[in-house]
């Protein structure tokens, strides 16, 4: 199975199973990461999903959405890493990506 | 995680939770998580109405209704999470009393709870319709996930939608039945959609796009009565006597608090807050 390593607020980082076809945000939910919140539930309508990604993934990721763009903008911790965890599809060409939980807004 | 356990009867079944959250959703599940984040050791219970896992609201108008997304990938928490938090989730059942005095609750299932504080976390519910037709079946309303179970059940019969409502919870449906290859009518009785949340411009754009995706939007107006044939829905009847002929009418329209009388049962905090130490 492909997995996924999430690194949390205190800089602890974990490895978890990924499924693919689930969101980044779903997988990171359901491993147990309390601190990531989602709380629209997925439809990009919220920032509170908002990660992190490593570099070497920046540009194997789907491409960000003007919805994405603008609630990243509203954030006040956006970097040039930033995404929105629910907008990134797993596939098992993803397997290994590394993400970082982003500090609360 | 081990708790203090002080809330239990001779043979050891719960008669109490030093926190007891009422309302299984987003905020109360947010509560009992952000309560064992912080360290809180003490004993934990969420008060649920519905059978299911606490899930997502916002996707039940969205991708849950579209068929885009199974139900278990809308929970709010996978059901490993409340026993290994040691929150006990009580599902099925409904808070009808409060004595805040005595620090107690009425469940439905005609039990007591004692609790040491109180989280009322309930969210709203639906406003009925008042007029007459809003209980025959193909009527609907967009609250739980059951809500749209009996929706989807009834969309091969279906053509033509009627939508009570023009907010979010009437636009999002009126965009989902659309894609599903729907015939929406879109009844608003205020000068513009979104008239409560958001101003004029952001109005007129999804105004302009729900029509332009097909969806009739007919602001302005009022409904005087559902009509039925046979038990059944069959059409919307407007002030002015124009009656939209339909299988399903859904009413989206402003939802009211639930549990509005906490405020005559002692608790503080504005009424329905929370009420403890």
């Amino acid at each position: 199975m492909s997995t996924l390593k999430v690194t949390n607020r205190e800089g602890v980082t974990t490895t978890v199973n990924a499924t693919s076809g689930h969101s980044v945000m779903e997988i990171i939910r359901d491993a147990g990461f309390d601190e990531l919140l989602g709380l629209c539930g997925g439809c990009c309508s919220c920032a509170t999903c908002h990660v992190y990604v490593d570099f070497a993934f920046v540009d194997q990721l789907p491409a960000m959405s003007d919805d994405e763009d603008a609630l990243l903008d509203s954030n006040c911790c956006r970097n040039s890493r930033s995404r929105l965890s629910c907008q990134i599809a797993f596939s098992d060409d993803l397997d290994g990506l590394a993400i970082t939980i982003a500090p609360e807004d | 995680m081990a708790t203090i356990d002080s809330w239990a009867d001779m043979d050891g079944a719960k008669t109490g939770y030093d926190v007891l959250i009422v309302g299984a959703g987003h905020a109360g599940v947010q509560a009992a998580a952000s309560l064992r984040q912080l360290g809180y050791a003490g004993s934990v219970a969420i008060v649920g109405e519905e059978a299911d896992l606490p899930y997502e609201r916002p996707p039940l108008s969205k991708q849950y209704l579209a068929d885009e997304k199974p139900f278990e990938r809308i929970v709010l928490k996978p059901a490993e999470f409340y026993a290994d938090r040691d929150i006990d989730l009580l599902s099925k059942r409904r808070v009808v009393g409060l004595d805040a005095s005595a620090r107690t609750v009425a469940l439905s299932n005609d039990t007591r709870l004692c609790f040491g504080t109180l989280i009322w976390a309930t969210g709203g519910s639906p406003r009925r319709l008042s007029c007459d037709g809003y209980q025959l079946s193909g009527t609907h309303a967009i609250r739980t996930r059951a809500d749209i179970d009996r929706l989807r059940g009834e969309l091969t019969t279906t053509e033509r939608v009627v939508i009570i409502g023009g907010g979010y919870i009437g636009l999002e449906v009126a965009a989902a039945l659309t894609k599903a290859g729907k015939r929406i009518t879109l009844l608003e009785t205020q000068g513009r959609v979104l008239a409560r949340v958001a101003g004029e411009p952001l109005s007129r754009f999804f105004e302009a796009e729900h029509r332009a995706h097909g969806v009739d939007v007919r602001l302005g107006v009022t409904v005087t009565c559902i009509e039925g044939n046979g038990g059944r829905v069959s059409g919307v009847r407007l002030k002015g006597g124009i009656v939209l002929p339909c299988e399903m009418a859904i009413v989206g329209h402003r939802h009211t608090a639930c549990g509005r009388r906490t405020d005559r049962c002692g608790c503080r905090g504005g009424g329905r807050r929370r009420t403890g130490r």
